[in-house]
Order: C-alpha cells, then structure tokens, then sequence
C-alpha cells in the first residue's frame, strides 16, 4: 500500500504532456490513498468520495503545474487535502468535526464497535490531525518523516499526532470493552 | 497494538477499496463542462407506478408492515393475483427453482446501468441476503409483457462463480427485474420479467423520513441549506427552495427504506442538500430516481449521529430546487459595470481575514475577470458556501465602499450600506498576481547565520542557528511567495497592538532587519539602513500559506530551548 513516489512522478509527468493514459494510470495507483487521507480530513465518506473526484479532476487540469522530479505524492496529498477542506466548508454547518458518516446499515455506535468497524472508530475518535497521521501511517506504511514531509509539519508534530491518537485509540477500545486495558 | 493495527488497516482498505472505483469514468464525467442535469419529465411516469405500487401493496400488505426487518422473509405474497391480469401467476423460485436461493459459492456483483462506473461485489453470506431481499425469488411475480413506464435507473446484476458469469439480472429501482438467459450474449431478447412487490419496506413501521427523524426537521423559515448539483450551486435559503425542500424530504411519500449500501449509485448526478437546524445538520445525496441518502450529525453527541437511505415514489427533479434570476447587475449597480475610477480592490482568500491589494495597474481588468458584471444575474438568494475570496472596492479616501463575496462558481454576494444582495454570473476567474516578497526584496534569499536573534513572547532570547533559519525563513515568506498584505485590514491593525502575540526575527547584514511572524501566518517585516532617519519605520506586510508554521516551528524551539 506504500506508493512508490518514482512510480507517481512518472505518471504525473506524463499526466503533464496531457496523456490520458498517464492519469488513469496514477488514478488507479493512488486513489485508495487519497480517499483515505481525504477521508481523515473529511471524517465522512460521502464528503471523502467527492473530494477525491474534486482532486483528480484539479490533478487533470493543473497538471501542467507539476515539477518532473518533484514530489509527486506530495502534491498529490496537497491537492487531495485542499479538495478535502473544500468539502468541508460546503457543510459550514455545526457539527463537521464529529461527523462520521456511516454509510452501513443503521447501527448505534456501540454496535459498530462490535463490529470492529475501526474506521468509523477512527471518525468518532479521533480529531482531524490525529486522524490524518494515524490513517496515513497504518493505512500506507509511512514512516513519521514522510508523513511530515507529505502533510508539511514538523516531523516532531506528526509524532506528536501520531502517539496522540494511539493513546486514544486504546483508550476508547478499553472504555467500550473491545481490548483489554 | 499490532494486531489492532492490523485490524485498523484491514477495515480502512476494505473500506477505501469499496469507495473507490477502479472505472474512472465519473472522473473524466466531472472534468468535462458540468452539464445541467436533464429535465427529467418524470412525473407522469412515476405516477403510474405509485398507482401500481399501491395496487400490490394493497394486495401483499406489505407497506407498513411493523418490523419488516433488514432483509425480512418476503414470501407473504406468494400465489397473489398478477397486477395487470388478475390471473394467477407464477413466482420466479417456481420457475428457476435452481435459483430460488443463491446458488453455493456465487458471489454477486452490481454494476450501475452498464457503464462500469461503479460496481459493488458481495460474497458469502452477505450476497444470500441480499440476493433474497432484492430477487425475493419466493414472491416475485412473473409479468408476461415489458411493463410500462419504467424507470430510467437499473442496474446489471451478475451472479459469478469462480470469476466467470453465470448469471445476468437487470434491476430497476421501482421493483421489477429482468433474469437473462445464461445463453443470451446481449441482443436475443431471452429474458424474463418479475416484480418484486417488497424491494421497498418501511422501517419499522414509520411513514415518512420526517416521523423517522422528528428532531431533523427545521424550522422552515429559519432553513440553512446548501444545493449543489454537480458542484453548481442551485440556489439556498429562499423561501419557495425550503418549500420545495420540505414537499419532497420531509412530508410526501419520503419512506425510510433498507440499506442501499450494496447498490452502487451515479456518481456525478446527484444533488447535494446540507440543511442545519438547532442541534443537526443533515447531509444529503439526491438521486433524481427517488433514491437520498443521508447523514444526520447532531451537535455535540456524535454517538447519536445515523446514516440512511429513504425513498421518494414521486422521484427529484433538480430544477425545481433552482432559483430564478429577477433582474440584472447592471440595472441595479450601473455604478458597477466597471471599476469605479479612483477605487482599489484589496482580496481575502476564503475564511481569512488579511486582504491583499491588487496592483493598480491591473485592478480594473482583474475586476472584470472575477465579475463579469455585464453577465451578471441578480438573485435574490443567497448562495450556499463554497471556494471564495472577499472584495473590497476601496475609494480614493480609503473608505471601504463595497464588500463582496465571490464564489468561483460564479456566484457573488455585494454588501453595500448593510444591504445583501446575491448575483450569479459566469464561472469566475480569478488569479492571484499579487505583489510578492520577491518582488520587493529580490535580493534577499539566504539569511547570514550566526547573527539571527529570535525574541519570544516573553521577551526571552536565544540565537537561531543551521538549518532552523533556512527552514523558519523558507516558511515566513513561503520561498519568497508571500503575498503583499493590505496593511489598513482591521485583523492586522488588531493584532500589531499586541506586541506580545509574535516572535521577533532580527539580523544584520549592514542594514538591519526585523521580521514580526504572528500566529496567523502574518509578517510584518522591515528593513532599514542603521545610518539613516526615518520618521516611520518603513514597515512591509506579508501573508503566505506557510507562514503560521514558521510561527509554530518558533514555538517549538522556545519549548526545546532554543
């Protein structure tokens, strides 16, 4: 799941000289992982699955913007995390933070738990930052450095997030009884 | 932790797996011009098949039924009289009796009409289920004829074994289904029509999404609500789009129905309707086939937040959620069509509140680019949030004498003399060629080490050395793109009285430097030569994307010490 950053500026390069092939190519590639970063952003999947779509639809169009060479999944998590923020703000409404848009059947949190539904988990949570590093690290194998790298933090404030958010985690999994303390 | 690490990353890849498409299509669909969704003259159509629907509910006693569970038995209709020829009929398990369940080891796969936009697979025990509740093969009925009046929404459902198809259905939203025979490659017309009377239920017995979720329904004179459809925005907060919000969602026919979630549905058209009350916020995609789903977020206790599908029989037409134009900008702000003489534009990108001034030499055209006021729409709604910057128009006395908020879709609000008014014109153009750190200080790139001194908030000090210069200063003015800020905003005279709210980050090169770096990413820097008299410090200031993380890598290496 750990995208190969050589592989994303090949295609991003060729997404550049307007080949078609290129984009799909670095949609198929990337797109399990911006909908995941997306979604720690988000904290709800409908908001996630349309920033996605926002995102390759601004990779489309400002291609010819990339730098051959460069970070390609840098860019590409900017892009994702400006179209993330954007459906965000299309909710401008009172509870975006707590939001975690089950998409499931209708269950109450706890069974959810049950479930181990540990995405929607995350959601309820987790706060965006923490969520970002956390689904980030576990989803794509990334070290602490390239997440700061990708996000722009400090790499002590991506730890900070990240151990932030195991601590919670557990702590959430002990209170509803699913691990032991 | 390892193991709930895993379990974490299992659940997070099935999950991105499900919502991501391997079918780009949809992406390249919203890349090409948005187009208006077609009017769909659905009405009629749909009323035919209330009348059919309630005709066979009448008969199955099926809607309404308390507690028809997710997934229910639905073989209460089996022998019923054929809707359309009061004869007996046959159902689909007596005549495949080989499919009255799913056969072992099947999985099944829907796919959105047959655009392989979007496709959805369920094995196992899930895919019996749900193979049961939409076929219901118990008591779906044969009809001999094509029926009338279908809906335009179906999807392909293929039942597959070991990777191969074995099986083809077409499913339409309203109930009916066709089976294909295994032997018909496309065009042999050797397919089967069935009705399954229960394809939709009411959970547990409520009789609309508004006895459903009471709490969810706003005040209607208060209604805070966004529309968007494919990304234009329809219109939001007028009264006859609440009116006609509340006549589709909350009274007619809107029944909670079972969980769609193995269905894949379009993904480029539908409507988005966010609508805010006192404690909730309901988030909405609306398909024109009668099909929402929703999301209900209620304030401060997300435990209680709940996601689900409801059906409207009656379906959507997005154009009745449009708001009509009443007039022009140009007959109602002649004083508009262009920039007035003498005025300066300063612009704030979406939520901040520093403003940067447009070079004068391009104000009046960068004012066009952004309104295009000869097109421009007047609206009398007001525009949900969406990208935007803010506009001031300045006079020569510096009096701020317009206010304006742009949407990149075109829509803008001007608040002149506390009046709002929104307006709709073209896609806006907006580009930020502003004056940039660069552009003034071209010269300075690199900061001599070993003679910068950063002084915090306490007024304590301590020298900043290797690479924590280059990477502070890189930030502070974002690689020298730090943009010109409009120095008379109120946010930066505010701030600029607290003089305990920034880090101080002064050096020498022959001439003296000092760079303020606020919480908020703003700069205030000057330069000035230790020989000379100035009545004022020549003060310069500067907003950048980076700049608050210049002011957080300071906070940290006060914490560390320095």
């Amino acid at each position: 799941m750990r995208l190969d950053p050589t592989v994303i500026d090949g295609y991003l390069s060729g997404v550049k000289t307007g080949s078609k092939e290129s984009f799909e190519s670095v949609y198929r590639y990337s797109k399990e992982l911006l909908y995941v970063y997306a979604l720690s952003v988000t904290g709800d999947r409908l908001g996630a699955e349309d920033a996605v779509q926002e995102a390759y639809v601004k990779v489309w169009q400002n291609a010819d913007k990339y730098k051959p060479g460069g970070n390609g999944l840098a860019w590409l998590i900017t892009i994702a995390r400006h179209a993330a923020l954007d459906e965000k703000d299309k909710r401008r409404c009172i509870v975006v933070s707590d939001e975690t848009a089950k998409k499931g059947l209708r269950k109450s949190h706890e069974e959810a738990v049950v479930c181990a539904d540990y995405v929607d988990f995350i959601m309820k949570n987790l706060k965006e930052n923490e969520r970002q590093v956390a689904m980030l690290h576990i989803y794509g194998d990334y070290t602490i450095k390239d997440i700061a790298v990708m996000l722009n933090i400090p790499v002590t404030a991506a730890q900070w997030r990240y151990t932030s958010a195991l601590k919670k985690l557990k702590a959430a999994l002990v209170r509803e009884g699913t691990v032991n303390g | 932790m390892d193991e709930l690490k895993n379990k974490i990353k299992e659940d997070i890849k099935k999950d991105a797996c499900k919502n991501t498409p391997d079918d780009i299509g949809y992406v390249w669909k919203a890349i090409e011009e948005p187009k208006k969704p077609s009017r769909l003259n659905r009405l009629s159509l749909i009323a035919a098949c209330v009348t059919f629907m309630i005709l066979v509910a009448a008969v199955t006693g099926i809607i309404l039924m308390p507690n028809g569970g997710l997934f229910g038995d639905n073989s209460a209709v089996s022998g019923a009289l054929h809707p359309e020829t009061s004869e007996e009929t046959v159902t689909f398990a007596e005549m495949h009796p080989e499919l009255a369940t799913l056969p072992e080891d099947n999985g099944i796969r829907f796919i959105y009409a047959d655009s392989n936009a979007y496709e959805d697979t369920e094995q196992g025990e899930n895919a019996a289920k749900i193979y049961s509740y939409v076929f219901a093969p118990g008591s779906s009925l044969y009809i001999e004829n094509t029926p009338d009046n279908l809906p335009a929404d179906y999807w392909t459902v293929e039942l597959k074994s070991k990777g191969e198809v074995v099986n083809t259905f077409r499913l339409y939203i309203d109930g009916h289904f066709t089976y294909i025979e295994p032997s018909d490659t496309g065009n042999a017309g050797k397919y089967e029509w069935f009705y399954n009377p229960g394809l939709f239920r009411v959970c547990n017995g409520a009789e609309s999404f508004a006895t459903e979720h009471p709490d969810c329904v706003p005040d209607k004179e208060k209604l805070d609500l966004t529309i968007t459809v494919q990304n234009e925005i329809y219109g939001c907060r007028k009264n006859d789009i609440a009116e006609n919000i509340f006549k589709y969602f909350m009274k007619d026919g809107s029944l909670p129905c079972f969980d769609f979630q193995f269905l894949p549905l379009p993904r480029t058209d539908y409507a988005r309707i966010i609508f805010a009350g006192t404690n909730t916020a309901v988030s909405c995609r609306i398909y024109t086939m009668g099909l929402v789903e929703y999301y209900i977020s209620y304030n401060g206790n997300s435990s209680k937040n709940v996601s689900g599908f409801f059906f409207n029989y009656e379906g959507y037409d997005f154009e009745c959620f449009k708001v009509v134009p009443e007039g022009k900008l140009s007959e109602k702000h002649p004083e508009l069509l262009t920039l007035p003489e003498g005025y300066n534009i300063s612009y704030a990108v979406g939520n901040s509140d520093i403003y940067t001034q447009v070079p004068q030499a391009e104000a009046a055209q960068w004012y066009q680019n952004v309104l295009k006021p000869e097109e421009a729409l007047y609206l009398n709604a007001d525009s949900g949030a969406y990208e935007y910057i803010w506009v001031r128009l300045v006079d020569g006395n510096g009096n701020i004498k317009y206010s304006m908020r742009i949407n990149s879709n075109g829509m803008f609000l001007i608040e002149t003399d506390g009046v709002l008014e929104w307006y709709k014109g073209p896609k806006a153009e907006w580009s930020f060629t502003a004056t940039t750190f660069s552009d003034i200080n071209p010269l300075l790139t690199v900061i001599p080490e070993d003679t910068v001194t950063v002084i915090g908030k306490d007024n304590g000090s301590f020298t900043l050395t290797g690479k924590d210069i280059e990477d502070i200063w890189e930030k502070a003015i974002d690689g020298g793109n730090a943009l010109c800020a409009d120095k008379d905003t109120d946010i930066i005279n505010k701030l600029l009285l607290d003089t305990q709210a920034c880090y101080y980050i002064t050096w020498e090169d022959g001439y003296s430097y000092c760079a303020e770096i606020y919480e908020n990413g703003l700069i205030r820097f000057a330069k000035t030569d230790p020989l000379a008299v100035y009545d004022s410090i020549p003060y310069e200031y500067y907003m950048s994307d980076t700049g608050a993380e210049a002011y957080l890598l300071l906070v940290e290496l006060t914490a560390a010490g320095g």
